[in-house]
């Protein structure tokens, strides 16, 4: 399934949390913000947001990994856009 | 299965949820002394900011309450916990029996010595609605009167300084210590950051023994142990928090400076666990008592006991990290970093206006804090989980 993952950087205080529980997904750029990776890879140079083919299991610690936010700036959505987090 | 939660911040809050996804019938209940559904305390300097409105601060609606069928006994006081005979007391006098009970009570708040109005704290939502009230009240007065005074030193001073650098409000930190963080930090690090807020215009008193907000009605000062008076309109306190004791040791439970548990969150009394600021417990990377106060040690703290509540015990080895900034100069602090339980405090790097430092122990990297440069951030992370002694 794909999925597509959105940092806001105005939003991020640089907690690190995403990195610590989903270090595959999200890695912290010189700003001290959070930047999303495929795979651990950031293939086209750094994003704030891209679309991941992934696995039940790395859907499930990507989403950790937003819940682990403090300040809510990871926003997940499904293929159909819909967003799986936040949930409100 | 009955479970009692006291406490519904992000601890309690997750503990109850994760219990929950395991147990579809078990009777949870969180006791709240909050009277608002769980919010995020780290948003709410974004929202006295205005980078989020109020209702973004909420993690959870009244509705996913219901949902979970978690009851919520909100604006609730917990006044007796009888762990012989397993039932907690509320305030209102009912009893709440439990077959296991999660204590997440979080810290309470170390006050100022007085706090007439406009001395602000920062901890719950209706402290930063105090703070958002009070600046716009402090920005109606003459460029002259609009003067903050800060007493503390660590995160929640920092807060302060930013929130009140964003209003233009001439600010003084006033310290018992010798700089930021002061029993924490090595001196080269407190150098830079005191550099830094010096360039920012922020003024810092260092070895302040006393810091007495005066005022007769309202705040307009704070007087210092010299007789000196700062003037300030406004006063924000961060002197940390402590353990709510006397519950606890009623009860029984082990306090040092939080709720003593084992690496399985699991107190001295069977049934009692403890997760979140309220928690010292034995950590199993680290090798001993630790007593964290950051958010995801919290959440992940509520998502590990829930499982040992639960029957499937399991242990809680995370290492946490936690980020705040002065004046745009990031800081973060990684692990053990307590000057107190290092055998070794190693200057990694130092230059004018960046400074990282790492905590050893036994001959292994435990703890860091990287002040202006977090390039070695992941490299530091990495060397502390697998237990080097260098990067």
């Amino acid at each position: 399934m794909k999925l597509r993952i959105v940092v806001d950087p105005d939003l991020c205080i640089g907690a690190a949390s995403c990195v610590t529980i989903a270090p595959e997904t999200f890695q912290m750029n010189m700003e001290n913000k959070a930047e999303v990776i495929d795979h651990g890879i950031a293939d086209g140079g750094p994003s704030y947001e891209r679309v991941l083919e992934v696995n039940e299991e790395e859907k499930d610690t990507i989403i950790l990994g937003a819940q682990s936010c403090p300040t809510l700036a990871i926003t997940i959505f499904d293929e159909s856009g819909l967003q799986l987090y936040p949930t409100i | 299965m009955q479970y009692v939660i006291i406490g519904g911040g992000i601890a309690g809050t997750t503990a109850a949820e994760e219990l929950r996804k395991t147990d579809a019938t078990a009777e949870i209940t969180i006791v709240d002394e909050e009277a608002h559904a769980c919010y995020s305390r780290v948003l709410l300097p974004h929202y006295i900011n205005s980078k989020v409105p109020r209702e973004k601060v909420f993690l959870r609606t009244e509705k996913w309450y219901a949902e979970q069928r978690i009851e919520r006994l909100a604006g609730t006081i917990v006044t007796e916990i009888d762990t012989k005979n397993n039932f907690v007391t509320i305030h209102s006098g009912r009893e709440l029996p439990y077959d296991k009970l999660l204590l997440a009570t979080g810290g309470q708040l170390n006050l100022a010595q007085t706090d007439p109005k406009g001395v602000c704290y920062l901890q719950t939502l209706d402290d930063a609605d105090g703070i958002v009230a009070r600046l716009a009240e402090v920005k109606r007065l003459s460029k002259e009167q609009q003067q903050a005074v800060i007493i503390g030193g660590g995160f929640i001073c920092l807060e302060f300084v930013n929130i009140f650098a964003l209003h233009e409000i001439p600010t003084t930190v006033v310290v018992r210590g010798d700089g930021f963080w002061s029993r924490v930090l090595s001196t080269q690090a407190k150098i830079v950051l005191a550099r830094q807020a010096a360039s920012k215009g922020v003024t810092l008193l260092t070895g302040q023994a006393e810091a007495l907000p005066v005022g007769e009605t309202e705040v307009n000062g704070v007087q210092l142990a010299d007789g000196t008076v700062l003037s300030a309109s406004m006063v924000g306190v961060g002197l940390g928090t402590h353990a709510d004791k006397s519950l606890f040791v009623e009860a029984g439970v082990e306090i040092k400076s939080g709720i003593l548990a084992n690496s399985y969150l699991e107190t001295n009394l069977p049934n009692v666990y403890t997760a979140g600021d309220a928690a010292e417990f034995s950590h199993p990377l680290l090798g001993r008592q630790m007593h964290i106060g950051n958010w995801l040690n919290a959440q992940m703290q509520g998502k590990t006991v829930a499982k040992t509540m639960h029957g499937e015990r399991t242990e809680f080895s995370l290492v946490s990290s936690y980020s705040t900034n002065l004046l745009g100069m990031h800081i973060v602090f990684i692990g053990d970093a307590n000057p107190e339980f290092a055998s070794e405090v190693r200057s990694h790097k130092v230059t004018e206006t960046s400074c990282v430092d790492l905590y050893l122990r036994n001959d292994k990297i435990v703890g860091a804090v990287l002040i202006g440069d977090l390039a070695d951030r992941a490299l530091i992370t990495k060397a502390i989980q697998e237990g080097k002694s260098t990067l």
